[in-house]
């Protein structure tokens, strides 16, 4: 049997200690960040993946000229976010960031709608406009750049 | 042309480039040679540096008072019509500029070191002034090389300051916040110094510690002020989204806090002292890491105001490269040295320390994790994604309990061996129960519901507040610092859990309540700026039918870059905040319209400058002793 003085006690309940409290903060974490992850698609990459309502995604592109429509007497929003290969309708309903015009980028984060399955509907519930004017989604720059 | 700004500017940062080389060469070489007359020019070196970049900064803010359109930078960041004041915030309103303000920032905590280092040893204050002269030769090469803030342009078309940064906020928060960035690369330079002289002790922990408290406390009152110019300018509400810019500031505040801890336990007992050192290389690395992240581009953020891909390169090179070797030098020295076994007791006042140190460096490595797994996945082709808040709320939310419990514990313990004693522990107890009866009390009076969450949270809070009277007169800015934490959190806690908000479509005359109040939209009126124009809405806050306030929210315009801007309009309060902003015009004149009721959101300001204030107060006490 292996005899340990008191010192050599101690370090091994610090090492123990310290493994213990590392897997539960590693296992801590690894449970959080799969549940807030928000994966990123432009419209043909998010027609590909093809996710079940509900699921939140983040979908970014441009915003199509001539797409804007509100709703009147109410905060709700219609529009299409573009990559230039697909388009998606987007539903909004709330303010709008300054940033968001069209023909500009915009990332809007929701999920889809769950009314007819023929005709996909993005329903956003935050939108997000970076704060410069020349932003766009990478890939949708890598698209523009190939043209 | 011949006299153009741009070869005085350019002369002066080649001028200041050769000096940081000579800083950084000379002393290593004099310290191997063992030649005092090199380890004696660092210092005039250092100084002579300070005085070359200090005038290229000036000459930069000279270039932006003048409207001298023929530099690039100037051009690209002002503007005819843009007002005085925010020209001068324009200096380092982008990229090229901000980054001679962190030069100019080095140059000066340098130029402290200079002043503050007369009764060290030699060696140490030159070797400490030599790697301070590699980092800055590090910056100035690439400021000169990639982004020279002088570069000049012909028959450029003015592009004025991003309206986002025209604000009087914006005037103090990036010094303040470089400023302790900055910072800790004295602490940084001090720490390797001892490591390269290979007698890192007790002592080390007994000079840098006023260093770490300075770097820390300006950091704070940096990410403070950050915190609220995003409250009242970005127009969302928010006082902390995390993002990612937001992220890279608060890494190096968590790694500092935990040094911070640790260099008290080093300094008086002298153990820690490992865990010390790399903490002490790592909150630099983070400082570091920090303006790479929002300086290269590589994140989808909302505010990087200033990125270019190709920095990105340079700046994470330069961080392998500094963390590498001086984590090196740190191995390479431990295994020398074995420092001797010492015993204290698992309540004793040090072993509270070190796990304080260990939970704010896990919190640190949970939000590292969190800012940096997109750009690992997308770097991996694992696909593009973000890590939302409520990720960095749910990891948080442990440690931040365990945090404030140990806090609470801090005024109780001993240092050594003699640790928890009977009567300590009987009287702690008794404070833990009270604060969870006042909680209960409360929370129970004052909003008429059992919310489990806010309880737990505000009876640790209170355990805090009430547990620390007892350190007030011995440990004055320990006890304000941790009351300043506790401030912050209170903030947080009861701002999220009782703000209102609502997003509603009103015309004018149309009324909306919100609360106890009710906001009455009287009418949009024109107006005109010195550089843009907009429309400014009125309304009338009233409660119990009593007229409080009015409330003036803009929509601008600002012209030249034909950018929208929301400006809101607060009512601030001790206790809560009344905000409005304007959204957009819709039909039938009528708008879309924002609106909060922020509860106890001041404290979370007030809390963050009262933590830095006791920071500053403790450095007059070090200062005074000194003398």
């Amino acid at each position: 049997m292996l005899k340990l003085n008191k010192l050599q006690t101690r370090r091994l309940y610090y090492l123990l200690a310290l493994m213990l409290g590392l897997a539960l903060a590693a296992g801590l974490i690894l449970y959080s960040l799969k549940q807030n992850i928000n994966l990123f698609f432009t419209p043909s990459q998010a027609l590909q993946a093809n996710l079940p309502a509900g699921h939140r995604f983040r979908l970014g592109g441009q915003v199509k000229p001539g797409s804007v429509i509100r709703e009147k007497n109410r905060l709700q929003v219609h529009f299409i976010l573009t990559d230039l290969k697909r388009e998606l309708p987007v539903t909004y309903s709330g303010i709008l960031p300054d940033l968001f015009r069209e023909g500009n980028g915009a990332i809007a984060e929701g999920s889809w709608g769950t009314a007819s399955q023929s005709k996909k509907t993005f329903i956003a519930t935050e939108i997000l406009a970076k704060h410069d004017e020349n932003y766009m989604p990478r890939a949708m720059y890598e698209e523009l750049r190939k043209k | 042309m011949l006299f153009s700004l741009y070869y005085f500017g350019t002369a002066l940062i080649y001028g200041a480039l050769g000096c940081a080389f000579l800083q950084c060469l000379l002393p290593f070489y004099g310290y191997f040679s063992k030649n005092k007359y090199c380890l004696a020019l660092a210092r005039p070196c250092a100084l002579l540096q300070s005085l070359l970049i200090a005038n290229a900064f000036l000459l930069l803010i000279i270039a932006f008072i003048s409207n001298d359109f023929s530099i690039a930078y100037v051009a690209k960041n002002s503007h005819p019509s843009l007002p005085f004041f925010y020209r001068l915030t324009a200096v380092w309103g982008a990229h090229e500029g901000s980054f001679l303000l962190w030069i100019f920032l080095l140059n000066l905590w340098t130029t402290a070191l200079c002043f503050c280092s007369k009764d060290w040893d030699q060696d140490l204050r030159a070797l400490s002034l030599a790697l301070l002269g590699l980092i800055s030769f590090c910056f100035l090469l690439f400021l000169s090389q990639t982004s020279d803030p002088f570069a000049p342009i012909a028959n450029a078309i003015p592009q004025d300051l991003n309206p986002l940064l025209q604000d009087p906020g914006f005037f103090v928060h990036p010094p303040m916040l470089y400023a302790g960035y900055v910072g800790f690369s004295v602490v940084f330079a001090i720490t390797l110094a001892y490591l390269v002289k290979g007698a890192a002790s007790s002592h080390w922990a007994h000079i840098v510690r006023p260093w770490v408290l300075a770097a820390w406390s300006f950091l704070t009152v940096g990410i403070t002020l950050g915190s609220w110019w995003a409250y009242h300018v970005l127009g969302w509400g928010g006082f902390w989204f995390w993002d990612p810019v937001e992220n890279a500031s608060l890494l190096p505040w968590l790694a500092g806090a935990a040094l911070l801890h640790l260099v008290c336990v080093v300094e008086k007992q002298g153990r820690f002292l490992g865990w010390a050192l790399i903490l002490a290389i790592l909150t630099f690395s983070l400082s570091i890491l920090g303006t790479f992240l929002v300086r290269s581009g590589v994140l989808i953020s909302v505010h990087s105001f200033a990125n270019d891909p190709s920095r990105g390169a340079f700046l994470l090179l330069l961080l392998a490269f500094i963390t590498g070797s001086a984590l090196a030098l740190y191995i390479f020295r431990s295994l020398k040295t074995r420092a001797a076994p010492s015993l204290f007791s698992w309540t004793s006042r040090e072993a509270l320390l070190l796990m304080q140190s260990i939970l704010l460096f896990t919190a640190m490595a949970t939000v590292l994790l969190g800012t940096l797994y997109p750009l690992i996945m997308e770097a991996t082709g694992l696909g593009t994604l973000s890590v939302g808040p409520p990720y960095f709320n749910q990891v948080l939310f442990p440690l931040l309990l365990l945090t404030l419990l140990f806090m609470g514990w801090a005024p109780f313990s001993q240092w050594g061996l003699s640790g928890w004693t009977q009567a300590s522990g009987r009287s702690a107890g008794r404070q833990l129960l009270l604060s969870l009866v006042l909680a209960v009390a409360l929370t129970l009076f004052f909003t008429q519901q059992w919310n489990s969450t806010v309880i737990l949270k505000l009876s640790l809070i209170l355990w805090v507040l009430l547990s620390v009277k007892t350190a007030f007169l011995k440990q004055t800015t320990m006890a304000l610092a941790h009351i300043g934490f506790a401030v912050v959190i209170l903030g947080i806690v009861l701002s999220s859990a009782f703000s209102k908000e609502r997003e509603v479509r009103l015309q004018p005359g149309e009324t909306v309540a919100l609360g106890p109040y009710v906001f009455q939209f009287n009418d949009v009126q024109g107006e005109e700026g010195p550089n843009y124009r907009g429309v400014r809405g009125s309304f009338t806050v009233l409660r119990h039918h009593k007229k409080i306030t009015t409330l003036t929210p803009e929509k601008r315009i600002y012209s030249v870059r034909s950018m929208v801007m929301t400006k809101v309009d607060i009512y601030p309060g001790v206790f809560h905040d009344l905000y409005v902003a304007l959204g957009e015009p819709l039909s039938d004149n009528a708008w879309s319209v924002r609106l909060y009721y922020k509860p106890f959101i001041r404290w979370v300001w007030l809390g963050g400058l009262g933590i830095a204030l006791s920071g500053f107060l403790a450095l007059l006490r070090f200062a005074r002793r000194q003398t």
